[in-house]
């Protein structure tokens, strides 16, 4: 969470504009901020009574003031967004760790083996916390097993209550990471589903606009033209092209598929396919596979285009219908070409023409689905291909 | 229905250019625009006061949207045919209209020759069923299925209406769906209108049990 200077930021949030959500975080950072004031207090109360035992008093002294003076140090840094840095945590461990490595000098061993509380008292459990509130679980529990084992070496004890005091330390300051972990992913979350809703808003809009005007007219184009010559039928193969392109672009609900790995939705994004040429229904809704199978299978489909081009023969229409069956994704691609038959196809196979062995079969069976071809003379060529979902 | 009594079309879309270049082609056919529509409103106004025996219909149009006019038109004249027309992908709407009643559904980019043979084959009463409808349909029925897995009279199609459908959606034409069935034409187009049936009867079992349990049972009449 090291940052650079003059771009605040912090926890992966920006600070210029606060939001409810940092808040989370800035709660947590309150609690420590606050546990390590009062434990240091508390250090304070209890090196007083012990004072007149004490080995090196103006030592202890010392250690109290830095102790005291480090509190309210990363007390400050704490308050401000861009400077919890992760770096201000592990200082903050490495000054606890000093403090109870130090204890047996400055307190004499023999009151800390009486006592089992070392210089700083409970102050260095502030110290694990906010390595876990900074960093995470990681963090949090190498800080709690450090400081706990450094504890209990510095003061071996037998006595049960003793150790388990110190065994404490790595579970709190462990689970405490966890649940920053936890929360840090949930904010996370929910900021890229807000700037995905944002983004598919703004394209709503957009596709109403374009929708009441530029569409229109195009389809108008693509009508009339065709009635006036040559020329005008040109037109209207170009306006069919731009609008099947305009409103595949205007109903991709994927947004950002390719960069992102989120799971992508198949039916639109097979949806895009639809063109003057390509007819694309879909009987299935809300079918989500991870973005790697998505694209592989999209490279198959394309593959697929592009056959009927080579070898339907001109003029020849591909249809595509998107289903569920159980737990596989189904799609039908059939198209109204010249089709072939039984040993055309035999051949086209061994001679791994037509995506029938690699770009499409070898595909499928690498996403653990499968790729069945059919065809007869004139009668166009269809295939079905299924992938688990 | 005698053909000629049905040839009374209104148009709903909410763009001139549009509507003209649709008003000029369907009397350049024989057919009589009887009134136009730029929205919701218009059109359940103009409707009510001219009774058209057809109406296409754009699923987008200002308030209330196409989907709500068709179930509004059907309960007011359910004999009146009902085509939609939308710029595809509106599934949700598409679906609305048709277990309301409409008839068919058409994609705004269909060629005009499609355009004419779909007004032509509403007037006449028969569904018209592109391949999305098609594809559309099929889903609608898995969803009800899944979601009303212990509810007996969710709708089912049969192996061969599915067949049939999936067919249609795969681009095939009536025809050929029939050779390769080994049946008639006429058979593939009743299971066709079955499937639409079955879709509508559906919706007014649930409308009249909405009804009851919300206690307007006067409604059910």
């Amino acid at each position: 969470m090291s940052v650079p200077a003059g771009r605040p930021r912090a926890g992966g949030h920006d600070a210029v504009t606060p939001r409810p959500d940092a808040d989370l975080i800035d709660s947590g950072y309150w609690v420590v901020i606050w546990t390590r004031y009062l434990l240091a207090a508390h250090a304070l109360l209890i090196n007083a009574f012990r004072w007149p035992r004490v080995a090196h008093p103006w030592l202890l002294a010392l250690v109290m003031a830095v102790i005291i003076a480090w509190s309210l140090v990363i007390g400050h840094l704490h308050r401000r967004r861009d400077r919890r840095t992760l770096l201000a945590a592990w200082i903050d461990f490495a000054i606890a760790f000093v403090v109870v490595v130090g204890s047996p000098y400055v307190l004499g061993a023999h009151l800390l083996r009486s006592d089992h509380l070392t210089a700083g008292v409970y102050w260095m459990f502030a110290s694990a916390i906010s390595l876990a509130v900074a960093g995470g679980f990681r963090e949090g529990l190498v800080g709690g097993l450090v400081l706990g084992a450094a504890a209990l070496l510095v003061a071996p004890t037998s006595y049960l209550p003793e150790v388990a005091e110190d065994l404490a330390l790595p579970v709190a300051s462990g689970t405490i990471g966890m649940m920053m972990d936890g929360l840090r992913r949930v904010i996370a979350e929910r900021d890229a589903e807000q700037a995905r809703a944002a983004a598919l808003a703004e394209r709503e809009r957009l596709s109403r606009i374009v929708h009441d005007g530029a569409l229109q007219v195009l389809a108008l184009v693509e009508r009339e033209g065709r009635l006036l010559g040559p020329e005008g039928a040109r037109l209207a193969r170009l306006a069919s092209t731009q609008e099947a392109a305009l409103r595949s672009v205007l109903q991709d609900r994927t947004v950002d598929a390719h960069l992102t790995e989120l799971p992508v939705e198949l039916t639109a994004m097979l949806e895009r396919h639809q063109s003057d040429g390509v007819t694309v229904s879909a009987s299935a809704g809300d079918l989500y596979v991870d973005a790697h199978r998505a694209r592989e299978l999209d490279l198959a489909v394309q593959e697929l285009i592009a056959n009927v081009a080579k070898h339907a023969g001109p003029g020849a229409h591909a249809w595509m219908l998107v289903e569920q069956d159980g737990d596989d994704a189904v799609v039908w691609f059939r198209d109204d070409g010249v089709g072939m038959g039984q040993s055309q196809l035999t051949a086209a196979r061994e001679a791994g023409r037509m995506g029938i062995s690699g770009s499409v079969t070898g595909r499928l069976q690498a996403l653990g689905g499968s790729a069945a071809v059919t065809s007869r003379p004139g009668r166009g060529v269809e295939w079905e291909l299924r992938i688990p979902v | 229905m005698d053909e000629l009594s049905r040839r009374r079309v209104m148009l709903v879309d909410d763009h001139p250019i549009w509507l003209e270049a649709l008003t000029r082609d369907l009397e350049a056919e024989g057919f009589e625009v009887v009134a136009v529509a730029r929205s919701g409103d218009e059109c359940l106004r103009r409707l009510r006061a001219t009774r058209p025996d057809v109406v296409v219909m754009d699923l987008k149009i200002p308030e209330p949207d196409g989907a709500t006019c068709t179930e509004i038109i059907m309960r007011e004249f359910p004999e009146t045919h009902v085509l939609v027309m939308s710029a595809s992908g509106e599934r949700d709407d598409v679906i609305r209209a048709i277990r309301a009643g409409a008839r068919g559904y058409l994609v705004k980019s269909a060629s005009k020759a499609e355009l004419l043979y779909g007004v032509r084959r509403t007037a006449e009463g028969d569904a018209v069923f592109t391949p999305g409808l098609a594809g559309m349909v099929l889903g609608e029925f898995r969803r009800m299925v899944a979601r009303t897995e212990q509810d007996d009279d969710a709708p089912v199609l049969t192996a061969r209406e599915i067949d049939v459908l999936r067919r249609v959606a795969k681009g095939m034409a009536y025809r050929e769906i029939a050779d390769e069935l080994y049946v008639s034409h006429r058979t593939v187009q009743n299971h066709v209108q079955n499937v639409l049936r079955k879709l509508q009867l559906h919706n007014r079992v649930e409308l009249t049990r909405y009804a009851i349990e919300q206690g307007f049972s006067d409604l059910e009449a």
